[in-house]
């Protein structure tokens, strides 16, 4: 088989992995790496989906990305592996604030479509949980894909095969909703009252516009990096986080990986990213390691990030065991030496007596290069120069 | 981390037939921007003066959430129920009313947060800046919307004559149905206005600048099952007082600002009009 120009052409891959529980600045990372070559890099989303929200700030204004990826300012494309889940309506919605950046999606023909029957159920349960939240299928879609009732991006394109997937859907839920108690079967009723499926297909037609269906290997872009743009952090992964509160994902670099073996990609350069804030964070409930034990300045750009969706955004002391296990977890994936190792640490403006000298003797890890940002801009990150750097 | 808004308005718009009933689907997707001159960045003051026309020209601000989680009910005052609110301030004896549009979004998300119309004195001229709002369609759920935005601009980009000329208070009227945010971050004034230096100030603190210029009101929509909850009004009662109004019936908030205004300027003890008859507290006139 004649192999694409593009996975011949890729010298460098750069994975960003969020060793805590998120929050830790993969947005603004992806998007100082993205502008070290905009013209020839590639976003690559390989976990999580829609959910996400990657905060990029750019030219004085912010963009939280979760249906396109944080390289957008820059445009760069960005490419969703298998493993992501996309809601068509939901893009089209980030779209709108993103046109004049004129964003290039390109979604694997499986990538895991999200209907309203998925948020729907989602948020049925959510008010029994009475976390307050307000889901937005993520999880209820990978389940039901687990199940064997999938919709597919490449199925997007044809109306009448989305509308017996959904018939399939509808009926996938009823049957669920059934076994549950009457109120939960209320709230998933009221969820759905007004919604009509040709509503959601048209949006779907109309989505098939703005993304491009294809395997990575018939994507032509000419593209010699890869920027690997990781979701959630290590922490909540499905198979290294704390049960329940975990994500319906694998976050450390696994599917990254994996992706480049599928392909075949043989990249001379190999950087993991790792980032961590210099404190501990956590929206919302599940446990932390230490806890109200720093006193942060300068954060009041978050202050108010009263954050509906996941609850109050907590904060502690960092915990080096807890990296050096979140680094253990992630060094399961990485089948070649070769791998560089880079540690990012975020919002070092918020905790002027933070000792980096201190935590890096702390690590098991010996890492390529330390790099440090100041405030919540990728133009402040820059590499710390320490004597403790082996 | 997580984040649903984008997925939630449209979530909400696929729900909501209303808000497909005068627009294709495709012109609720589309892309829509805030109009550049409604853009308060670049508005340093706007000035509400007399003038040979007016000669006692009442600065009035009216700040309406759009950001959606109305449904269609913004997009409805717009249209079809402040157009007449120059008409109903006049009928009720406010005789030079000037009027100053806000559409008031949620900072949080920062489509188009603030955006702000001009004084103006006639129902043409404010019709243009209502046309020109743009209006989020969708919406959805987050637990407040920075009605406070309102107060932040009253209180320090505007300069109006019936205060400094005659210290008569202007007002000013938030349209909503959801609690207000408790501040508003440094980072987001330097965002949304000129100001370059500017700290966090809470809620209650920005009242307080606004108040020294305006008396301040708010009006709480009971259009549906969640505006009616209690969480929602909660805060505004304590924060406005007698000035937190419940309206039952969306359709009527032109008149309930005119009212409103009237009746304070009638506590004034103020001649509303320069004829020869005035009204008491009930409404009656006195013909003098």
């Amino acid at each position: 088989m004649r192999r694409s120009v593009v996975l011949d052409q890729i010298k460098a891959v750069e994975m960003v992995i969020d060793l805590g529980f998120g929050d830790s600045g993969k947005g603004v990372m992806v998007d100082y790496l993205c502008a070290q070559n905009p013209e020839r890099s590639l976003v690559v989303r390989f976990s999580g989906g829609h959910q996400v929200g990657h905060t990029v700030w750019f030219e004085g204004k912010r963009h939280i990305f979760s249906h396109f990826g944080s390289g957008t300012f820059r445009g760069v494309p960005t490419y969703y592996t298998a493993q992501t889940t996309f809601f068509p309506p939901g893009m089209l919605m980030e779209r709108q604030r993103l046109t004049e950046y004129n964003p290039v999606l390109y979604l694997d023909p499986q990538v895991m479509v999200t209907t309203p029957y998925d948020i729907a159920f989602n948020r049925a349960l959510e008010q029994q949980n009475a976390h307050g939240s307000c889901g937005v299928g993520f999880g209820a879609t990978v389940e039901r894909h687990d199940d064997g009732v999938p919709l597919f991006a490449q199925d997007l394109q044809y109306a009448w095969v989305v509308q017996q997937k959904l018939n399939g859907i509808a009926d996938y839920y009823q049957r669920r909703v059934s076994a549950l108690e009457p109120k939960i079967q209320d709230a998933y009723r009221t969820e759905l009252n007004g919604y009509e499926d040709d509503q959601y297909i048209d949006v779907c037609l109309e989505a098939t516009q703005w993304i491009q269906v294809r395997r990575f290997d018939q994507c032509v872009c000419d593209v010699d990096r890869l920027v690997f743009e990781g979701s959630q952090g290590v922490l909540l992964d499905q198979s290294h986080g704390f049960f329940p509160h975990v994500t319906r994902s694998y976050t450390t670099s696994r599917n990254a990986f994996s992706f480049l073996e599928q392909f075949q990609v043989q990249a001379q350069q190999i950087t993991l990213n790792y980032l961590t804030r210099c404190y501990q964070t956590r929206h919302g409930n599940g446990p932390m390691s230490s806890e109200n034990n720093v006193v942060l300045v300068n954060n009041e750009h978050e202050a108010n990030q009263h954050n509906f969706y996941q609850g109050a955004f907590r904060c502690g002391a960092l915990d080096s065991a807890l990296l050096n296990y979140a680094l253990d977890c992630d060094r399961n994936y990485h089948p070649w030496p070769s791998v560089q190792n880079r540690l990012v640490i975020s919002c070092l403006d918020q905790l002027p007596e933070f000792d980096i000298g201190k935590l890096l003797g702390e690590l098991t890890v010996s890492f390529d290069e330390v790099m440090g940002n100041v405030s919540p801009y990728s133009e402040s990150l820059g590499v710390i120069q320490s004597p403790r750097i082996k | 981390m997580g984040n649903g808004h984008y997925t939630n308005e449209a979530y909400i718009a696929l729900r909501t037939r209303k808000s497909y009933s005068s627009k294709t689907r495709k012109q609720i997707f589309e892309s829509r921007q805030l109009d550049t001159e409604m853009d308060p960045r670049r508005i340093q003051i706007r000035e509400s003066r007399d003038s040979t026309e007016h000669p006692e020209s009442l600065a009035i601000i009216i700040g309406l959430d759009v950001t959606g989680s109305m449904g269609f009910v913004p997009e409805d005052i717009v249209k079809n129920t402040l157009p007449d609110l120059m008409g109903s301030l006049i009928q009720a004896g406010v005789e030079h009313p000037q009027v100053l549009f806000l559409g008031l979004g949620d900072f949080v998300y920062d489509r188009a947060p603030l955006q702000v119309g001009q004084f103006e004195s006639s129902a043409e001229l404010l019709d243009r800046w209502l046309t020109r709002v743009y209006l989020e369609q969708g919406g959805g759920g987050n637990n407040g919307e920075s009605y406070n935005l309102a107060y932040l601009f009253a209180a320090r980009h505007t300069s109006i004559d019936c205060f400094e000329k005659r210290q008569q208070k202007g007002y000013v009227f938030t349209i909503g149905d959801e609690p207000c945010l408790g501040d508003i971050p440094g980072d987001v004034i330097r965002r949304l206005t000129p100001e370059d230096q500017a700290r966090t100030v809470s809620t209650a603190e920005i009242l307080q600048e606004a108040q020294a210029q305006y008396q301040v009101y708010h009006l709480h929509l009971l259009h549906n099952q969640a505006s009616q909850s209690e969480h929602r009004k909660a805060g505004w009662r304590d924060l406005l007082g007698q000035q937190f109004i419940e309206i039952e019936d969306y359709r009527t908030v032109a008149k309930r600002i005119a009212e409103c205004v009237i009746r304070d300027l009638e506590t004034q003890n103020r001649c509303i009009k320069s004829t020869d008859q005035k009204l008491t507290p009930n409404g009656e006139e006195i013909i003098l």
